[in-house]
């Protein structure tokens, strides 16, 4: 691998495995918080 | 609703203008003297500024906060600094590995990449202190205080290469840009549309990230109604 393929290819990874985990993290606050919703609206009800 | 769709659609442009400068990239003239390896420097460029943008960003919305006593400002100074430090590891990362085909070796202590590094470890720091305070009171004005006096980093870092003596090529000075000297104009393309994309990309970021943390409040009153 040659320091240009090597700059590009660490740089892109730092910054999409950030995107993924914050994708991910979100995708996952907003399945409990809806099943939390769920959970508040049965107890009420 | 309307928030959701605008934070997909800077995703999308975001994401978009990225492969239109990776194209332009690979489009770019090769360098007479460092050849390929001199496109090292259309990242390494937007990578380093926009960190300075993030970290303005924390230094502008900490004021604010002690000012205003308003939460919103603390949610953004905190996802500005834990995104200004992941792109500032990409400027580390890819000053190191464009140091040694120019410099012979990985990592020199010249003013520049000192300073660069210093500032990582405030902002890393910055993002301990906001971990480490558990009392939702004072944790705000604590990171807020300590946002204002790291950003002393930030114009040191970018002045140290115009102060002192060092290794660090100066590309942009008024008279270089004037003279026509600064880049070739086929290399100034690449350069500022990755440097747009990259900012595109920082706001998609925050969006998200401050969604994120309004997310995880939202949960943490629906568990304390709950428990309650």
């Amino acid at each position: 691998m040659s320091y240009f393929e090597a700059a590009y290819f660490a740089a892109w990874l730092i910054l999409f495995l950030y995107v993924f985990y914050i994708e991910r993290k979100l995708a996952v606050l907003g399945r409990d918080l809806n099943h939390l919703k769920e959970v508040v609206k049965r107890e009420k009800s | 609703m309307k928030d959701r769709v605008t934070r997909r659609l800077l995703g999308m442009a975001s994401f978009i203008g990225i492969f239109i400068s990776l194209y332009t990239v690979f489009r770019a003239p090769l360098d007479k003297n460092l050849g390929i390896v001199q496109k090292i420097f259309y990242i390494h460029f937007p990578v380093a500024i926009v960190p300075y943008f993030a970290f303005f960003v924390v230094f502008v919305c900490s004021i604010l906060y002690l000012k205003t006593r308003d939460r919103k400002w603390d949610k953004i100074a905190y996802a500005s600094a834990e995104i200004g430090l992941v792109i500032d590891t990409a400027l580390l990362v890819t000053g190191t590995i464009f140091n040694k085909p120019t410099w012979g070796v990985w990592w020199v202590w010249e003013p520049r990449i000192t300073t660069s590094l210093i500032m990582w470890l405030l902002y890393a720091g910055y993002l301990m202190l906001h971990f480490s305070v558990g009392d939702i009171e004072r944790r705000p004005r604590l990171t807020a205080v300590f946002g204002i006096v790291a950003f002393i980093s930030v114009p040191i870092s970018f002045m140290s290469i115009r102060w002192w003596r060092t290794a660090h090529p100066l590309i942009f000075t008024p008279a270089k840009i004037a003279l026509g000297e600064a880049l070739d104009m086929q290399m100034w393309i690449p350069t500022l549309i990755f440097l747009a994309s990259m900012t595109l990309f920082y706001v998609y970021l925050l969006g998200q990230r401050v969604n994120m943390i309004n997310l995880q409040e939202e949960i943490q009153d629906l568990k304390d109604e709950i428990g309650g």
